[in-house]
């Protein structure tokens, strides 16, 4: 069905691309580095999915 | 005139060997920007003190309530221009309709940069609330029939990775808004006017990339070694349905029920999340706002995820899946909080949260498995009017069940319990309206006019 000497070079696909995933990017590790303190968080906590143990500060 | 011409839906005909891998991009580009609406709370604050500067003004600045309204407005208008201008918008096809919501977004934007200048809370209603909110609607369904056409073999992954980009809008405004506020504040200025401006002219000429890079396939385009099965699955037409014949189907009303119950759900912990992890295990504010951020990584990511896996389970069973699972976790937060585990809570809403945007993301490639691609655009514009619904619906049914109890002696970090039940009771409502959906009867069929419209 394609004309296949009228392709669309990759270069044009890879550049359309960059230009939408270069924000989402920066967008996702924006995110990422504002829910460090999370992980901090529940890492110090010893062991956060055994039942009884507290990922937080106890209530 | 002639500019106008380059919009026309017969000038954005692919010409043969077009790649249809561009049309995502062009459709992530509007999407990116208009999703910039769920990051606008960060303007709150400095728009509250656009005349003190330092501290708000008591009598003089303008309140939270006051400014509230501008994200309800831009919500309502999302829905209601979608459901009005959807036959409009199938009409003139995705790049006069991108170009329009272009103008309208960034239109926007700079009218409510001059409202903020002459401090005049009427121009940013108009401005973000009324025209920036048809410019959101307008984006929103650009995309959808077209990337369905182009992607007749994976609809759920096309329509993912758009709406994908609604959800990551938010993780681009919000910091890109707090990051020009910081560049511009002054002895003189909060720097909202200014973050308004470049962000106006910013989006635009983003949304401008899509609006001239979108492409409508030929009629009688297929993709390379598409071969459309000899007997369709039970649940997908190959007929088509006329928007206003759909929506007189008890089809369109039970999905138009599946969505609002499923957004109903999950904005209720999303609207909340930062507070209600401080409430329920007592971490300090920055940990509940590194889990709202975390939630909206879910909520993008699973938009994409849950609309692709549809491509390969059929929508019903995603759906009853998302019901199903959500219901069940939703049940299980209590317990979470019982334990103490924070991780497991993080776990557990997080599945939840990509589930609420899957359920946003699988809408499209459910219509069209139902009501066929004529009038897809129109169609899934009328059902948004599902979402601003939801939108009003689960903050308040949150707000209101936990702040019930709280008032009536129950301990802040359990005042949520009951509103993780009241989801998870939704959610079953929910399947139920799922298990509904039956194909639509051939009555209900487009029959094809002897002479092209």
């Amino acid at each position: 069905m394609n004309d296949p000497r009228a392709k669309t070079p990759t270069s044009r696909i890879a550049l359309a691309w960059a230009i939408v995933l270069i924000p989402l990017g920066w967008g996702v590790f924006q995110s990422l580095v504002k829910s460090l303190p999370l992980f901090r968080n529940t890492a110090s906590a010893s062991s956060p999915l055994v039942p009884g143990i507290s990922g937080g500060k106890p209530n | 005139m002639a500019l106008l011409g380059v919009l026309d839906r017969e000038r954005t005909v692919a010409p043969p060997g077009f790649n249809r891998w561009l049309i995502p991009p062009a459709a992530l580009a509007v999407h990116l920007c208009i999703g910039e609406v769920y990051g606008f709370s960060v303007f709150n604050k400095p728009l509250t003190q656009v005349i003190g500067i330092t501290e708000s003004i008591r009598g003089r600045d303008w309140t939270i309530p006051q400014l509230g309204w501008i994200y309800s407005i831009a919500l309502i208008m999302l829905g209601l221009s979608a459901a009005v201008l959807g036959r409009w918008v199938e009409r003139v096809g995705p790049r006069k309709t991108m170009f329009a919501s272009a103008c309208c977004f960034g239109g926007g934007l700079l009218l409510s940069s001059l409202g903020t200048h002459l401090h005049n809370i009427g121009l940013l209603y108009l401005g973000y609330g009324v025209i920036g909110g048809i410019g959101l609607g307008l984006g929103y369904i650009a995309p959808v029939s077209t990337l369905v056409k182009w992607f007749p073999d994976r609809p759920g992954m096309a329509t993912g990775l758009a709406i994908m980009g609604f959800g990551g809008g938010a993780l681009i405004g919000a910091p890109l808004g707090v990051e020009l506020m910081g560049r511009f504040k002054s002895s003189t200025s909060v720097g909202v006017e200014e973050a308004f401006l470049v962000m106006g002219v910013l989006y635009f000429a983003f949304m401008m990339f899509g609006a001239f890079s979108v492409r409508v396939p030929a009629a009688d385009w297929t993709p390379e070694g598409y071969v459309p099965t000899a007997r369709p699955k039970a649940m997908v037409t190959r007929d088509h349905v006329s928007v206003d014949r759909a929506w007189t189907t008890p089809q369109f009303w039970l999905l138009w029920a599946v969505l609002c119950l499923n957004v109903t759900a999950g904005i209720g912990i999303l609207g909340q999340a930062s507070l209600m992890c401080q409430n329920m295990f007592d971490v300090p504010e920055a940990v509940g706002a590194g889990y709202a951020g975390l939630l909206s990584l879910f909520n993008m990511g699973g938009r994409f995820f849950w609309s692709s896996t549809s491509d390969w389970t059929g929508r019903k069973a995603i759906y009853a899946l998302y019901f199903l699972l959500g219901a069940s976790l939703y049940a299980l937060v209590p317990f979470t909080q019982k334990v103490h585990s924070v991780a497991l809570f993080v776990l557990v809403t997080a599945v939840i949260i990509s589930m609420y945007g899957g359920g946003f993301a699988t809408i499209p490639a459910y219509l069209r498995d139902l009501f066929g691609t004529m009038h897809l655009g129109a169609i899934h514009g009328r059902l948004i009017t599902a979402w601003s619904m939801a939108a009003v619906l689960g903050p308040q049914l949150v707000n209101y069940v936990s702040t019930y109890r709280i008032e009536h002696g129950v301990p802040k970090a359990e005042a949520y319990n009951a509103t993780m039940n009241l989801m998870a009771g939704l959610l079953l409502v929910g399947l139920v309206c799922n298990l509904l959906v039956r194909p639509v009867h051939a009555r209900h069929h487009h029959q094809p006019d002897p002479q092209p419209l």
